[in-house]
């Protein structure tokens, strides 16, 4: 083409490509790739106090090598607050306590909306570890329960929180991670009925079950 | 002439054809181009559902039958509750126009389309119900009064016992004669439901609370029903293995089959509108947070890492995002994440305490359920711009809202303590239907596609 006409052509075509190419907006936004990194120090954990390990005398002998090695990195874990996996699921039966076990097995309760152990139920915690030590094959079910307010979907997530949070304490104490499961029943399973405060927090518990023997 | 001025002139000629046909080319592609990108009208319809404010059209339903027997009784009245859930129209009353009397009385068979629009109606419909061979007929003719245009003519019959579902078929055929678009009427709903005593269960039941079965199995508690986008199959939460399990259930044969059953929790399904995928929520990894797995249990992926709680994931209808619960910021909150995962960003700012997202079908509105002083409201919220809408004011407690599949209405559970029931609402007019029938108190209610 001589150059006119190929000034004429370029101007009315590079509005069009141009048109073209910013024409259709994107309405999916685009998000990154890279997943976040774990943070060692989460919301409302409660660190135990350094205490004795505890032998696992669950453990036999051919397998007490490997299960130190496993606790101590669970221990570990749970003494920085981290998650610990779940690796298996129990398949045993759980039961409710005797009312002599009762006497050391009491509830954890929570404050609205959290999963922290709160100071003054770290003393139970620490009876439950001592127990657990007496009680040679004993497993433990702990139950993550919520009050009725809220929604049901996040009160079955918060209730397994607080299942786990009283896991890792046990575990940080010297528990081996084997011996203590967790099951959320959200606010499907309340201790007391009632609509205020007196039986909500009643409601907002974990609570123990043992291995039937 | 010169030979080197007939040069000139024959190159200028030359010059002139040669610009010439460049400058058609070059407009004839753009022509093209404009074509090819300008937006191609929808095909015409009489009432474009994307522009529908809320005003509403004046459909006249004169008296179906000579003699109303229960069940004539029942498809008028469930005809009548069809047609004014859609929200499109403003029924003229039943019992007024004499125009349909006087019409009767003539023995006409002819519409007197100027009489009717001086009733002010805008569109007429017209139905017979008669008996035969113990049998309900049904004859409906739909008419644009002002047009004086037939919109719709229909026929058909059934058992005396099925009078709900002829009406629901002809609301149907209605709204699809007027809008190009599927409607309500035979669509379904899943919740949980106890009478108190029992554990949850999963029922389901058809969008007006008629017809109300149980799916799960009786005394296990089962939570969070999530249909598949094909209509077969319900997931759901058990603890028929004494620990949250999801598995899924064809709703006609009953069949139930695994979908996870992780160490740890098990919960919040969420099936992708491709039915190829799912989101849950596992605990697996010590935390509860948000999974990503296809349907058949191959491809798990974790898709969130904070400390904090993440639950009930949900899709867009593209796919390719996520809306969730996070309570990384102290309390829960809806967030957006990529469907590959990534970081999550925040889009609810009402109160301190938001959950239960659910994205609508048409893409362009996310609801939720917001603790806004002391009461759980509905709020909808635009996930482009972020710009959020408290949708309901009043005293009771509103949770677990979904979408219908055209993305307009939204049914929900309302109540306090332990008695909740189910209703819909119109996103456009406000106006609320209460859903459940029976007894017990409903909670997680779910809407087939």
């Amino acid at each position: 083409m001589k150059r006119g006409s190929r000034m004429v052509f370029t101007i009315l075509m590079v509005p069009t490509v141009g048109a073209l190419l910013l024409g259709c907006p994107k309405k999916i936004t685009k998000t990154e790739a890279t997943p976040q990194p774990k943070v060692s120090e989460s919301v409302g954990v409660t660190r135990p106090k350094a205490g004795p390990t505890t032998d696992d005398s669950s453990a036999t002998k051919q397998q007490a090598g490997k299960q130190t090695d496993e606790q101590r990195t669970a221990q570990l874990l749970a003494s920085r607050g981290e998650d610990i996996p779940i690796k298996e699921s129990p398949t045993i039966e759980f039961v409710d306590p005797s009312s002599e076990d009762k006497a050391v097995l009491k509830p954890i309760y929570f404050e609205y909306n959290k999963s922290n152990i709160r100071p003054e139920y770290q003393p139970v915690l620490e009876n439950i570890s001592k127990w657990l030590v007496k009680k040679v094959g004993s497993q433990l079910l702990i139950e993550g329960h919520c009050d009725e307010r809220g929604t049901d979907e996040y009160n079955l997530a918060l209730g397994e929180r607080r299942a786990l949070a009283v896991r890792r304490y046990l575990i940080a104490l010297g528990v081996s991670s084997d011996r203590v499961h967790t099951i959320s029943y959200g606010e499907e399973k309340p201790a007391v009925s009632g609509s205020d405060e007196a039986a909500w927090s009643k409601n907002r518990r974990a609570e123990f079950k043992v291995s039937a023997q | 002439m010169s030979s080197s001025a007939s040069r000139t002139r024959s190159s200028q000629r030359l010059k002139m054809t040669r610009l010439r046909r460049c400058a058609f080319a070059s407009l004839i592609t753009i022509a093209i181009l404009i074509v090819m990108v300008a937006p191609v009208p929808a095909a015409e319809v009489w009432l474009d559902v994307s522009k529908s404010g809320d005003k509403k059209i004046v459909l006249a339903l004169p008296p179906l039958a000579a003699v109303e027997g229960a069940e004539e009784t029942t498809l008028r009245q469930t005809l009548e509750n069809d047609l004014a859930v859609t929200g499109y129209f403003r029924l003229l009353p039943l019992a007024g126009p004499p125009l349909a009397q006087a019409e009767k009385e003539r023995g006409a068979t002819q519409t007197d389309h100027a009489a009717w629009a001086a009733f002010g109606a805008e569109l007429l419909l017209r139905v017979d119900v008669a008996r035969q061979a113990g049998r309900l007929v049904l004859r409906a003719t739909l008419f644009d009064v002002g047009a004086r245009a037939q919109l719709l003519s229909r026929e058909e019959s059934d058992a005396p016992a099925e009078a709900p579902r002829l009406a629901h078929r002809l609301s149907d055929a209605v709204v699809r004669a007027l809008t190009g678009g599927p409607g309500l009427a035979l669509t379904r709903i899943a919740a949980t439901w106890s009478d108190g005593t029992s554990p949850k269960r999963v029922v389901i039941m058809d969008y007006d609370g008629r017809n109300q079965r149980p799916l799960s199995a009786d005394g296990i508690l089962a939570l969070y029903p999530a249909w598949f986008p094909d209509g077969t199959r319900v997931a759901y939460v058990t603890y028929r293995q004494g620990r949250p399990e999801i598995v899924a259930q064809n709703v006609t044969t009953g069949q139930v089959r695994s979908l996870a059953f992780f160490p740890g929790l098990n919960a919040s399904p969420a099936i992708s509108p491709d039915g190829r995928l799912m989101l849950l929520v596992l605990s697996r990894d010590g935390n509860p947070e948000v999974y990503r797995m296809a349907v058949d249990g191959s491809e798990l992926k974790r898709l969130t890492f904070t400390p904090a709680v993440e639950t009930s994931p949900v899709w867009s209808p593209d796919g390719a995002q996520i809306a969730l619960v996070s309570d990384q910021g102290g309390g829960p909150q809806i967030h957006l994440l990529g469907a590959n995962g990534g970081r999550m960003r925040r889009v609810s700012f009402m109160g301190n305490y938001a959950t239960s997202p659910d994205w609508s079908p048409r893409g362009d509105r996310i609801i939720f359920t917001a603790q806004i002083e002391n009461t759980f409201q509905l709020v909808l919220l635009d996930p482009a711009t972020g710009d959020q809408q408290q949708l309901t004011f009043d005293a009771e407690h509103k949770e677990n809202p979904a979408f219908a599949p055209n993305g307009r209405h939204v049914v929900y559970s309302q109540g306090r303590g332990s008695a909740y029931r189910l209703v819909i609402i119109d996103t456009v007019t406000g106006e609320r239907t209460r859903v459940t029938r029976e007894k017990g108190s409903f909670t997680s209610p779910a809407w087939s596609p």
